[in-house]
């Protein structure tokens, strides 16, 4: 048994749905296999997880919510009328088209049809209102359309009989073919003169001459560019001279790459072959930029230009069009998002001063930095790493840390990490775990606020996570070493900056949004001016040592 | 069960004749089973809502058709994954607009993981992502039945019922999506292994 067939026969193995023989098979196959036992326990594992996976609890609301939509509902008759009326009705018109189809075909014996031009079928349809006075008039009239329809059927009729049983004379609107392109030339062709950039044109005298004189796409203002630009010059007409278009006495062109191409040589005077030119017709030299001598159609000239889009781009596209979390240019403007996190300084006390951070992130920061600062009052920041922070996956900062950037024992510190998400969402931050294995003293239990539990409080030993409902952007705030557990913060319904930055205050920090950074600062006392940093090669990841 | 099965079909009975409170007590029946479905098919909790609702309603307005005797969960699980097509077919032609993904509606976190260690919490939901997003990427007729085999727990028949397929079918396609979800999880699966 070859190994892509027994890869095919996984899942039913695993199932236990194989039988005996085939089952046999496949375990010699896995027993004797190099590559196939990884596989299959691979499949294993995840079909396993899988199955482990434990159910989301439906919410709490749904037996309500449906119930409300299903109060909501149109009432019923109209889905009764949308479920019987309309078929009903598009079948009474499919039987009335069908009747009024067929019924010709099926009332017409076959014998009467052959001999109906001669017998006056027609006749005798319009002869049932005629009164009984005017009937030989009537028969009179009948028989002048018979004959008209004949001489129309036969061929090499004189044309004055030809143009007298054309069916539609007579109606406005309905012109025989000639008539009408004559008509079409004269009518819907602009005057001579407004043709941009064509000299005056004769009037057009018969339907012969508007077939010469009409352009292939007669109906159209604008014949194509290239067309009418590699038309010669015209010659002065000796009735009137030709007034060129504004555009046309324009500067001449600037050299343009479309030049080079063989069309673009035509252009600049090289010796083409001219096109047979109609006599009298005088065509103005027409003045159009480069690109559109390359022929590029009206539409395609006006169509916006086509970016390339970057592979980035491309994938958040694809996550958007799958509902997943995916990147897009925020509603707010902003494109930051800065997170506090607070961390003890236990780990830092360890052997080699190395700290470990864990950042988890559902976007990509290219540009992230994490700084240490001390939770105290006018701390100022260290930071200690830069570099690009990946999407989803967990990212784990190995920091060096170093004796400036340590504090004294057990004191606790802040740990700033902030970038610019690309899609512009906050991103969650873990704290390390202390030396004991515990986790921080804020990582608790993670609380949310939902719009609809706002106002609220939220209380624990806790990672708060506050929600600006204004400009739709998720804010998550860890809250610092130092704070008190349990404490109370009031959130506004409607958490626009002003009221972030009040919720804030309460709880001793100060909210500065500013141009492509925000700041979370504490707020009392003041905060002591952040230590100028190194500038960083930009694109370049890059490690700090405080 | 055969209680619970007659009970059932009292209260399909009742619903037949328009019965809402009869149809409340469906709804508690099987929420959660129509919930996790449109959850693991979508991957978002609040779409998962919405749809666990519209199928309900879908549900209440067809069931005059639903035949006695056949089994009203796997009608009512063809009905939720018909909606959850539609919905899926639906934002390929018009992705949702930018904001519902600002929102933190759509974008809330994962519930907080009862496990002490952050570490711990950090891995579970870094494993939730994973799967979801490979998972997401299957196409849809590999991506039902692997919902409804591996997450859901239907059996072969009852996949095969729900996709109006038949049993081999529903075989092949569940062992190419498994493979296929191999495939997109193999970099993590000492993650996976891990959980």
């Amino acid at each position: 048994m070859r190994c892509d067939h027994v890869i095919e026969l996984f899942t039913r193995y695993r199932d236990g749905d194989l039988d005996a023989p085939t089952r046999q098979q496949v375990e010699a196959h896995l027993a004797a296999c190099a590559r196939c036992p990884g596989e299959f326990a691979s499949l294993d594992a995840i079909c396993t997880y899988l199955r482990e996976l434990r159910p989301e609890p439906a919410p709490a609301t749904l037996v309500r919510d449906v119930r409300a939509r299903l109060a909501a509902r149109p009432e019923r008759p109209r889905a009764v009328l949308l479920r019987w009326a309309l078929p009903a009705a598009a079948a009474a018109a499919l039987v009335v088209v069908a009747f009024g189809v067929l019924s010709p075909i099926l009332s017409r014996p076959r014998e009467a049809a052959r001999k109906a031009p001669e017998r006056g079928m027609a006749l005798r349809i319009d002869l049932s209102h005629v009164k009984p006075q005017d009937l030989d008039a009537a028969r009179r009239k009948a028989a002048e359309a018979k004959a008209q329809m004949l001489r129309a059927a036969r061929p090499g009729q004189p044309p004055s009989a030809a143009k007298a049983s054309q069916p539609g004379v007579g109606i406005p609107g309905v012109y025989p073919a000639p008539a009408a392109k004559e008509r079409i030339t004269r009518e819907l062709l602009p005057p001579p003169g407004k043709q941009r950039g064509i000299g005056p044109v004769p009037a057009p005298t018969g339907a012969k001459k508007a077939k010469e004189e009409a352009p292939p796409s007669a109906p159209t203002t604008e014949p194509p560019a290239d067309r009418l630009a590699s038309r010669p010059a015209p010659a002065a007409s000796p009735a009137k001279p030709p007034a060129p278009p504004p555009h046309a006495a324009a500067a001449p062109l600037p050299p343009s790459p479309s030049r080079e191409s063989p069309r673009g040589r035509a252009q600049a005077g090289a010796p083409t072959t001219p096109k047979a030119e109609e006599p009298g017709r005088k065509v103005a030299p027409l003045a159009v930029p480069g690109p559109e001598v390359e022929g590029r159609s009206r539409a395609a000239r006006e169509a916006p230009a086509l970016k390339a889009v970057p592979q980035a781009e491309a994938d958040r596209m694809r996550d958007l069009a799958y509902g997943g979390r995916g990147g897009y240019e925020g509603a707010s403007g902003r494109r930051q998002s800065q997170v506090i996190v607070s961390a003890q300084a236990t780990p830092m006390q360890r052997a080699g001063g190395s700290l470990t951070l864990q950042v988890t992130t559902d976007q990509e920061v290219p540009d992230a930095r994490v700084a240490l600062r001390p939770a105290r009052p006018g701390g100022r920041e260290t930071p200690v790493w830069q570099g690009k922070l990946n999407r989803s996956l967990s990212n784990s900062l190995d920091i060096p840390v170093g004796p400036s950037a340590a504090m004294p024992g057990g004191s606790p510190q802040e740990l700033i990490v902030s970038g610019s998400p690309l899609n512009r969402q906050a991103f969650y931050l873990f704290s390390p775990s202390t030396a004991a294995g515990e986790p921080g003293p804020l990582m608790g239990t993670a609380d949310r606020l939902k719009p609809k539990h706002a106002p609220g409080t939220v209380s624990g030993t806790w990672v708060s996570i506050l929600q600006t409902m204004a400009s739709k952007r998720n804010l998550y705030i860890l809250a610092p070493a130092g704070f008190p557990i349990g404490q109370r913060v009031r959130v506004a319904p409607d958490l626009s900056d002003e009221s972030l930055a009040h919720a804030l205050k309460r709880i001793g920090y100060e909210f500065r949004p500013q141009e492509g950074a925000m700041t979370i600062e504490p707020s009392t006392p003041a905060a002591a001016p952040p230590r100028p940093t190194r500038p960083l090669p930009p694109g370049r990841a890059r490690r700090w040592r405080g | 069960m055969q209680e619970a099965l007659a009970g059932e079909s009292l209260l399909i009975e009742r619903c037949q004749q328009g019965d809402t409170i009869a149809f409340d007590r469906l709804v508690e029946r099987h929420g959660q089973w129509v919930y996790n479905l449109a959850y693991r098919m979508i991957g978002d909790r609040e779409e998962a809502h919405d749809i666990a609702q519209e199928a309900f309603v879908r549900a209440f307005a067809a069931i005059k058709g639903f035949r006695r005797g056949s089994s009203f969960a796997t009608w009512l699980y063809r009905v939720t994954a018909n909606v959850c097509l539609d919905e899926i077919k639906r934002r390929r032609r018009r992705p949702a607009p930018a904001t519902s993904f600002l929102s933190g509606e759509n974008q809330r976190p994962d519930p907080p993981d009862p496990a002490p260690d952050v570490a711990q919490r950090v891995e579970a939901i870094e494993r939730r992502e994973l799967v979801r997003r490979a998972i997401a990427s299957l196409p849809l007729h590999h991506r039902l039945p692997l919902v409804l085999c591996e997450l859901q727990g239907c059996s072969y028949d009852e996949v095969a019922a729900i996709m109006k397929t038949n049993v081999g079918t529903v075989k092949s396609r569940l062992n190419r999506a498994r493979l296929a979800l191999k495939k997109a999880l193999e970099p993590h699966l000492e993650l996976l292994r891990g959980g």
